[in-house]
């Protein structure tokens, strides 16, 4: 079933890429004869990239599993099991907490954005030990900021970048 | 002779010593941990090597590859979790071997056998690589075109359990590989205004994600699961685990025989060395016979397998610098850096640069030098590392794959290239998609598109000509019987007999 509603939304992302995006390239450049050239233009490959993307997905829509790997309970019958909405859970905390360090990092510079972010995390997912939680959610980005800057002269985002 | 000394010289100074010990330290540790593989130790090393000068960017990222490897067999014989997908086929022998009070000799012959498929890859690597290079320089765009359409079909087709899955990949890889400013006039492609996408994609951010991220989300779905630690190496029996004169004739044609097949993989794009791993499993297991022990804790399965993935990992450096075509996922990542720090991988490189090629040859043999000491010395060590929790580690990954993809340009969008790259291998893990196709095709699209424009140029759009051309002609051939040879087989498995 996931592989079903994958492939669906590739069919219509291919198709409108095919439909809007490459025709819309097509005549921002057209017009202007400095673009014309012998043999393929700029949405040659586009097209042929975004075909077969439209081609495999209808394909894979399709596609029966091989014997070796069907599983005995049908993909189809599915109640999402109670693990999988925990899945699903885990997975959108963890998904928002690292959507929210990557906006405040160049806000708040990397080492306290880091050190929220592993606060975050740990605190979402239940650390065992509170302690080494706190013992890491402080050192890792000290280590990590003293290794980029100071050893390789990388520069991290400082509070106040912008 | 004089560039190869001075290449030699290089790599013998105290500082590009250290930075290999510490590679091959955290190749290993990387690689022995559940869930972190080679290709994530080396996405993650790109962000910190472009910064730094070509010999020591070569050092750290050859050593991490060599390294990670190997210790994707530490987890896989200790606790039966591979630490690298190229290490499931060692798992299977080695960790019976474990069972059995024979950790510590299984963990030594993954070892030997890891440095012998090294090496074999590397011979093979300084005789090859320059006699394909030399082949390679008399081709033109025409030949190229045939060449890349070819990688294109072999990364496809053989890379997942699915024809279909992997040749979608590829496809939505060269698709990624277009936004961005047209290689032959210039025109900006699906850039939508913005002129940070006007170099394309930002190549370090797109393989964090997809390698990095993707298995940090992963871990985070399950909620971060603790390791098991079911074998001790302290209360072995020492005289059992002692490598015998018996046991090193034992193992050592199936370390020729896994070093062969592992190193014919390597030559072929995309195909990687979980896959020539398994086929050397399978080589071992057919030519030990039914009464054999393999499967139950034999030590020719582990040596073979060993042999195999690690001699994958040298041969797959033959066609990257030869041709400027990855071998497996990692070659690519390598090339990709290689490319970014000015370095164009290809015929030509034998030509102009001489002292890389002899740099990746000096550093894959010294890696494995001392991947061999730090091996024997620390892996004991090593079961420590094991028992860190994935939820204190995996965080620390996820924002150092922010903080690297950040510094590439100091652009916040880049970072959300690097979230939606790990969320799109995320997704793609879980219908069963594989990354490296998207990665490889990615990578290879640019000359593509270069190579066939240029061809179609010069036959004024005619297409006639990559077939009037035999080089580009069989390849065109090749490619479609590969592709309907690998139907066919997966028909079979739909529909048996």
């Amino acid at each position: 079933m996931e592989s079903r509603i994958f492939a669906a939304v590739f069919a219509v992302a291919s198709l409108i890429f095919l439909l809007v995006m490459v025709p819309d390239l097509k005549a921002s450049f057209s017009a202007n004869p400095m673009f014309q050239t012998a043999g393929l233009g700029p949405t040659a490959i586009p097209y042929f990239a975004g075909g077969a993307v439209l081609i495999l997905s209808i394909l894979m829509f399709f596609e029966r599993k091989p014997e070796d790997a069907r599983s005995p309970v049908p993909e189809e019958s599915l109640e999402p099991s109670s693990d999988g909405v925990a899945s699903l859970r885990n997975l959108a905390i963890f998904t928002a907490i690292l959507t929210g360090f990557i906006i405040l990092m160049p806000v708040l510079g990397f080492l306290v954005a880091s050190a929220l972010f592993l606060a975050a995390v740990f605190l979402a997912f239940c650390a065992p030990s509170p302690l080494i939680a706190v013992i890491i959610a402080v050192a890792a980005p000290l280590a990590i900021d003293l290794l980029l800057r100071e050893v390789f002269l990388i520069p991290l985002p400082e509070l106040g970048w912008f | 002779m004089d560039i190869f000394l001075t290449s030699l010289a290089g790599q013998l100074q105290p500082m590009v010593l250290l930075t290999m010990v510490v590679s091959v330290v955290i190749g290993m540790i990387v690689g022995a941990i559940p869930g972190l593989t080679v290709s994530i130790a080396v996405a993650l090393a790109v962000p910190v090597a472009i910064f730094l000068p070509t010999d020591y960017a070569l050092v750290m990222l050859a050593s991490l590859y060599a390294a990670g490897v190997y210790g994707g067999s530490v987890s896989a014989i200790l606790l039966n979790a591979p630490g690298t997908p190229a290490s499931a086929a060692t798992a299977i022998d080695g960790h019976q071997m474990a069972r059995q009070g024979l950790a510590k000799k299984a963990l030594n012959i993954a070892l030997l056998a890891s440095a012998f498929g090294s090496m074999f890859s590397i011979l093979l690597l300084v005789t090859f690589a320059p006699l394909l290079a030399k082949f390679a320089l008399r081709f033109g765009p025409v030949e190229m075109a045939g060449l890349l359409l070819f990688t294109f079909t072999i990364v496809g087709t053989v890379s997942g359990s699915s024809m279909i899955k992997g040749l979608f990949s590829a496809a939505l890889g060269i698709l990624l590989a277009t936004i961005g400013s047209d290689p032959m006039i210039g025109v900006p492609r699906f850039t939508f205004g913005n002129t940070s996408l006007l170099d394309g994609l930002t190549y370090i951010p797109l393989l964090v994600g997809l390698f990095a991220i993707a298995e940090v989300l992963k871990m985070a779905g399950e909620g971060f699961p603790r390791q098991s630690h079911d074998v001790e190496l302290g209360s072995e029996n020492k005289a059992r685990n002692r490598l015998t004169g018996s046991d090193m004739k034992a193992i050592s044609m199936p370390m020729v025989r896994g070093s062969i097949i592992g190193s014919f993989v390597g030559l072929m794009p995309g195909i990687g060395s979980t896959i020539s791993a398994f086929l050397a499993y399978a080589d071992i297991k057919r030519s030990a016979g039914s009464t054999s022990k393999v499967g139950s804790g034999d030590i020719r399965a582990v040596a073979a397998c060993e042999s195999s993935n690690n001699a994958t990992g040298g041969a797959t450096f033959i066609p990257t610098l030869a041709l400027g075509i990855p071998g497996d996922a990692v070659t690519a990542i390598i090339l990709g850096a290689l490319v970014m720090l000015g370095v164009q991988p290809g015929p030509l490189l034998f030509v102009t640069n001489p002292g890389i090629v002899y740099t990746v040859y000096i550093v894959l043999f010294l890696s494995t030098v001392m991947m061999v000491i730090v091996g024997l010395v620390a892996t004991r060590a090593l079961v420590y590392v094991l028992r860190v929790p994935n939820l204190y580690l995996m965080p620390i990954v996820a924002l150092t794959c922010a903080a690297g993809s950040f510094v590439v340009r100091n652009n916040v969008l880049d970072t959300f290239v690097m979230l939606g790259a790990g969320v799109m291998a995320f997704v793609f893990g879980r219908v069963g998609v594989p990354v490296a196709p998207l990665l490889i095709s990615f990578i290879v699209t640019p000359p593509f598109e270069e190579a066939v424009r240029q061809s179609l140029a010069y036959s004024h759009g005619s297409f006639s000509i990559f077939v009037t051309n035999w080089f580009s002609l069989i390849a065109i051939l090749l490619s479609a019987i590969v592709v309907v040879l690998v139907a066919l087989a997966q028909r079979r498995r739909v529909i048996p007999a």
